[in-house]
């Protein structure tokens, strides 16, 4: 993107205080140099005038030195200057560096460093579309350039450290009131000075790009940035958000397609089951091509349990067409004061007959109360209901379909949760 | 259309962009020309360019959102402490506008009144406020420049260490006006910032 033809002389010159070498690499815009040994800050307009000085200065630790080269988003940028900013909450002091990089084609921009991670800013002139104030509330909302950011922090921070070219004039404990918007992967802080206000548009760079960018070592962060962007690839992100959709449609679907049914027949058989077998009146299958349901239901079932054979005869009781096995149970009681229950007196299963006709349903009981397994042939209860429903429509393929989508979204958005949660909730701890 | 142009001093031929620029600079000797009907006469040398590292090249295409423009002219002016580069540039459509450079500091500029009727530039002060277009805007900068080169086609007559003054407003949402004050001429150019890292190679 740049039309390099010619490259950045480096200039040297000597500190009009110390007499320490400096070396100059930055653009007409440099306003002030501030000498690493000295601490005194130079005017670059009025030959290197001592402005002030800044006294008993410690140089933190540094990742990346002024001088540093390297290119970032395709552009070749050298390290020019530092500051270091601390923010007092509660006892506890934040620090961050801001290091000056300077382009001949793209300008000036800074890269912030905070706990091994990096976002690179610069200054634009887009305001919000909305009233902002410096303090604002968290999460509150702020479009710039069309996009919707969250207010992440507000607070002020004084300068406690600066060294090589600046574009302006620092002073030592200046102070700033800050507030940074984010909108992953990118940044919006406004700066307030006593004199000025700047707005600053940023985007998060991994440590990777930092690394390959000026070949440092880098510190893998161990905490969650503001706008760091949720480490993702493209494709399980795309996959996840398919298969939420797809989920979201399955269940639709299910909910849909499925139905209990429409009554045929619902007959009270009494404790002939559990003699000889009880038998209902005839009922009439008309479409052999439709699921039935049978629901058995013991409604007397209480802290016991009931098997029973469900037949499907012809009415004269001479040919089976299905046997199909339906158990129940029902247990309830009292446990510190709380009622609880578990199982159920009723059942259903499903079957196809092979052609529509006139059928009966025999039944054939046995149970026992308690947790006996073994049948008491005294067993018997006053009523088993017997219903049959048709058109019976399952669903159990699509609700088989909503769990595996689900099961392959729920990783990408469990995790994006803990990502977000640590993100907002950090911070949330501290405050 | 374009056409090609032949320099009269060294026989070099230049392809004309611009419908009809005033001044042409040729690229192989630098020497200064009018377009007069056609042809173009010498007027002498102009200052050769020191090259930095720029984000614009002549000739070369750009792409700025949808906007796409070819810088064909430039004109460098030195304002004390530095300097800064404006680029005649002609968009795809065919209408030629300005796009100052400042070390990372883009706008985009067009002519928005021509003799404006404003104070004298020595009744400015930087900080105080004058109204155009009826939006109260501040004077950023009060400031005097002085042309020390151009190179390509341009739609003015240059003269190589003309100085002029100028002044710089800026308003609310950031809309700023530059005014030049050239003799008894004082013209107004309305100014868009833009993000040199939205502009991409077309």
């Amino acid at each position: 993107m740049q039309s390099q033809k010619a490259a950045a002389k480096l200039k040297s010159l000597k500190c009009t205080q110390c007499g320490g070498a400096i070396e100059l690499r930055g653009g007409h815009n440099v306003r002030t140099i501030v000498c690493q040994y000295c601490g005194a800050c130079l005017d670059s307009k009025k030959e290197f005038a001592v402005l002030h000085s800044f006294l008993n200065q410690k140089r933190p630790f540094m990742p990346l030195k002024i001088g540093a080269r390297g290119k970032l988003k395709g552009i070749e940028f050298t390290v020019i200057g530092v500051l270091k900013y601390e923010q007092c909450e509660d006892g506890e002091i934040y620090r961050w560096l801001e290091y000056l990089l300077f382009s001949y084609t793209h300008g000036y921009v800074y890269l912030c460093y905070e706990d091994g991670h990096w976002v690179m800013m610069h200054e634009v002139k887009d305001l919000p579309e909305t009233e902002v104030e410096i303090f604002m509330p968290r999460k509150a909302a702020i479009v710039v350039r069309d996009m919707t950011f969250k207010v992440f922090e507000c607070a002020s921070a004084k300068l406690s450290y600066v060294e090589g070219e600046l574009t302006w004039q620092a002073r030592q404990n200046e102070a700033i009131s800050y507030l940074d918007a984010v909108c992953p992967p990118y940044m919006y802080s406004i700066e307030k000075r006593a004199t000025e206000i700047e707005y600053f548009w940023g985007e998060y760079m991994s440590t990777t790009e930092i690394s390959e960018a000026f070949k440092i070592e880098g510190i893998e962060p161990s905490t969650v940035f503001a706008c760091q962007p949720f480490g993702c690839p493209a494709i399980i992100k795309s996959i996840s958000h398919g298969a939420l959709v797809a989920s979201l449609l399955t269940l639709l679907i299910y909910f849909f397609v499925s139905s209990s049914g429409v009554s045929v027949t619902s007959q009270a058989l009494g404790r002939e089951v559990f003699d000889d077998g009880g038998v209902s009146n005839e009922f009439t299958i008309d479409d052999p091509g439709k699921l039935y349901g049978v629901t058995v239901s013991a409604p007397q079932l209480k802290n016991a349990w009931a098997f029973f054979d469900v037949r499907i005869m012809n009415p004269q009781q001479t040919e089976e067409f299905c046997s199909l096995p339906i158990e129940v149970s029902y247990y309830e009681g009292y446990e510190e004061g709380e009622h609880w229950s578990e199982g159920s007196d009723e059942d259903t299963v499903y079957f196809r007959v092979p052609e529509s006709g006139t059928y009966k349903l025999e039944v054939e009981g046995e149970g026992n109360r308690g947790e006996t397994s073994e049948p008491d042939p005294n067993f018997m209860l006053n009523t088993v209901r017997v219903t049959i429903r048709k058109g019976v429509r399952l669903g159990h393929h699509t609700l088989a379909w909503f769990f595996i989508a689900l099961l392959i979204a729920l990783p990408y958005f469990g995790l994006l949760y803990r990502f977000e949660n640590k993100r907002w909730n950090d911070d949330d701890e501290d405050d | 259309m374009p056409v090609n142009l032949t320099c009269p001093s060294c026989g070099n031929i230049i392809n004309q962009v611009t419908r009809s620029p005033q001044i042409v600079v040729c690229s192989a000797c630098n020497s200064t020309h009018i377009l007069n009907s056609g042809r173009l006469e010498d007027v002498g040398k102009s200052a050769i360019l020191t090259e930095y590292p720029s984000i614009f090249e002549l000739y070369k295409s750009y792409r700025h959102k949808d906007w796409k423009f070819t810088p064909v002219g430039r004109v460098r002016y030195d304002y004390g402490d530095g300097f800064w580069d404006e680029w005649y540039v002609r968009s795809d459509g065919g209408k030629e506008s300005w796009v100052s450079v400042d070390e990372g500091e883009i706008a985009i500029e067009a002519l928005a009144h021509k003799n404006i009727q404003v104070p004298p530039f020595d009744e400015i002060n930087v900080g105080g406020t004058l109204m155009i277009n009826r939006i109260k805007m501040t004077v950023i900068e009060k400031n005097s420049c002085t042309m020390i080169g151009a190179q390509g086609e341009l739609p003015f007559k240059i003269v190589p260490n003309d100085t002029y003054n100028y002044i710089d407003l800026l308003g609310p949402r950031r809309v700023s006006f530059t005014i030049e004050y050239q003799g008894d001429v004082i013209d107004c150019y309305k100014g868009v910032w833009i993000d040199p890292f939205d502009i991409t190679k077309a």
